[in-house]
């Protein structure tokens, strides 16, 4: 007799999702299947507004990588203005981007996923939390508390406010930078730059004790796409070319942002809110890709900074083309790292001072594509305005959304290894959740649960029912 | 819109904070202070009125991760640094949540809640 257990909600990520996972007559994992059970409608409800609005409004998608939305949302407005921000406001975009993937990823690594490491899978649920870990880690806990505030002071001093700041606008920035503002950014790099290098030197440790969950946790072959400067060897998480590669390294697409539905298609499952994209010219679902911290350095034997590229070349010794989903969260800190030391590069060029941060046109075109990469990953705004410049027409492709395809064989991978559907345990459910954790997806800013929600298991026959239940929280 | 009216004239006596959300790095930024005066929307207050609440350190959304709940700061800054200031909110009743701008009521009771705050920075 076949039955379903049920995860609901998934725990420590930002949005509502649940689990479920099958099992066949003998108890055995058939199949499972990660779901997003909210809806937002922002391409919808951005039909009939000016397209300037843009940047504001998309960035209100989220309280964490607000800056990218508005990034992507900018640069897709630029395109429909037929302009192309460069020089200053280009780089002071590109501070605080990595400004937001700074305090993203200290947020996802610190928070949401080391009470994993630190209390261990198997540790009780009650403990195994944020306040958990402020008791029993506290040091841990300081350091993640100050790089997530180093990155929303950068981005508070530069925009203005930490969260949904409105400075980035299409065709620049809203002001230029104060010279005060700079030496302050300036002085404060040094020690985020030992907090992260002294982070990873104990990651590195920990990742010794979980073979197990690096040999299980989403570890398959998949292509990778990440954004690549047009112009240098680094980390290009502005702009530039889109780059899929397959899980051995080899090109399999280099493109321009505009030309991205020549290669990605979106795949509508009746049991998701989210698309599953997948790379077009191998089908669907082989054309499982991946985004995000562990794509973007697989893509790239450089990062452009002389720590991150020194630590770059140990994660490509360690790891070689890393596969494991568990390695996303040491490429987080890898790129903490390049983060803080290209902040400090870019705030040494004397023209980060200029006052021309702001071109200003109107509807030119009517389309446009705006591509930059979210802590998270790629992420994609298309939008189409009328003869007045107001918006049609928008398809978001966010970067949870390119994982799904991948999270999705990742909980597959996990359940069949730790779920035998007859003997529930904690370590059990907490390792089929800490795996979705790996890829940090974000759903949504409008609710985020952790530990206090209930977790509710279910087991339900063939004919749908309720043979088993066990709730938490 | 209370701390933008309040912005002039306060900055040399407090430093104020526009904040969307309480967010878990703030838990530092507040030790460094004897006092913090939170002023929020409150939905289950009559629309306009102004209520101050005292706020004490308990483990209340700890567990979010995008926002942490008034309490919930206050402790984390206790446990991770030993210390929380005295805390209390100004909290406005709120009409809704839907439109651009302020509703007639909550408008009128802006200037309520910055007097109010003066007067607690006077004391």
């Amino acid at each position: 007799m076949s039955k379903t257990i049920l995860i609901d909600p998934v725990t420590r990520i930002e949005g509502h999702s649940k689990i479920t996972i099958q099992l066949d007559d003998h108890g055995a994992v058939d199949d499972a299947h990660f779901h997003v059970t909210q809806y937002r409608g922002f391409e919808k409800m951005i039909e009939g507004r000016p397209f300037y609005e843009m940047p504001a409004i998309m960035g209100r998608i989220c309280g964490i990588c607000t800056v990218s939305h508005e990034l992507a949302s900018a640069q897709a407005c630029e395109a429909i203005m037929s302009i192309r921000v460069m020089g200053t406001a280009a780089n002071l975009r590109r501070i605080v981007n990595l400004a937001s993937l700074l305090q993203s990823h200290a947020l996802s690594f610190f928070y949401l996923s080391s009470p994993d490491f630190l209390l261990g899978m198997e540790s009780d649920i009650a403990k195994r939390s944020l306040f958990g870990l402020l008791q029993s880690h506290p040091e841990i806990a300081k350091d993640g508390v100050y790089l997530r505030r180093i990155g929303q002071s950068i981005i508070e001093r530069i925009a203005g406010r930490r969260i949904h700041p409105d400075w980035i606008m299409a065709g620049g920035a809203a002001s230029p930078l104060d010279p005060a503002v700079r030496e302050a950014i300036i002085a404060e790099l040094p020690e985020a730059k030992r907090v992260i290098q002294h982070t990873l030197d104990w990651f590195k440790r920990t990742m010794e004790g979980y073979q197990e969950e690096i040999r299980l946790f989403g570890n398959f072959p998949t292509a990778y796409l990440a954004l690549m400067n047009e112009h240098e060897d680094l980390l290009e998480l502005y702009r530039g070319r889109l780059r899929m590669i397959d899980t051995s390294g080899n090109l399999l697409a280099d493109f321009a942002r505009s030309e991205y539905q020549d290669h990605i298609a979106e795949k509508v499952e009746p049991w998701s809110y989210l698309k599953s994209p997948y790379y077009k010219p191998m089908g669907y679902p082989d054309g499982i890709y991946r985004v995000g911290p562990l794509a973007r350095l697989n893509i790239r034997d450089k990062l452009g900074t002389p720590e991150a590229d020194q630590e770059l070349l140990e994660f490509k010794g360690m790891v070689s083309r890393g596969t494991s989903s568990f390695y996303f969260h040491y490429a987080r800190l890898i790129e903490m790292l390049f983060a803080v030391e290209r902040i400090g590069i870019l705030l040494d060029d004397p023209d980060i001072l200029s006052k021309r941060v702001l071109a200003k046109a109107d509807a030119n075109v009517e389309e446009g594509v705006g591509v930059t990469e979210a802590p998270r990953g790629t992420l994609i705004h298309h939008y189409k305005v009328d003869e007045m410049g107001r918006l049609v027409w928008a398809n978001l492709v966010v970067s949870t959304t390119h994982n799904n395809l991948a999270m999705n064989r990742a909980v597959q991978q996990v359940a069949r290894r730790y779920i035998d559907g007859t003997n529930l345990t904690e370590g059990m459910l907490n390792r089929v959740e800490a795996v979705i954790r790996t890829f940090d997806p974000c759903l949504s800013c409008s609710t985020h649960a952790q530990n206090q929600l209930a977790l509710d298991v279910e087991l339900r026959g063939p004919e749908g029912e309720l043979l088993d239940r066990a709730l938490r929280g | 819109m209370v701390a933008r009216l309040l912005l002039p004239d306060l900055t040399p006596v407090a430093e104020v904070l526009i904040a969307h959300q309480l967010t878990i790095d703030l838990a530092e930024t507040i030790t460094h202070v004897d006092r913090v005066i939170l002023v929020d929307a409150v939905a289950d207050l009559p629309p306009g009125e102004v209520q101050v609440y005292v706020i004490t350190p308990e483990d209340g959304a700890l567990d979010m991760s995008h926002y942490v709940t008034p309490g919930a700061l206050l402790l984390a800054a206790e446990v991770l640094y030993g210390r929380s200031p005295a805390a209390v909110m100004v909290g406005i009743g709120a009409s809704h949540f839907y439109g651009e701008g302020l509703t007639a009521p909550v408008e009128a009771a802006v200037d309520e809640a910055a007097r109010l705050i003066r007067e607690m920075l006077s004391d």
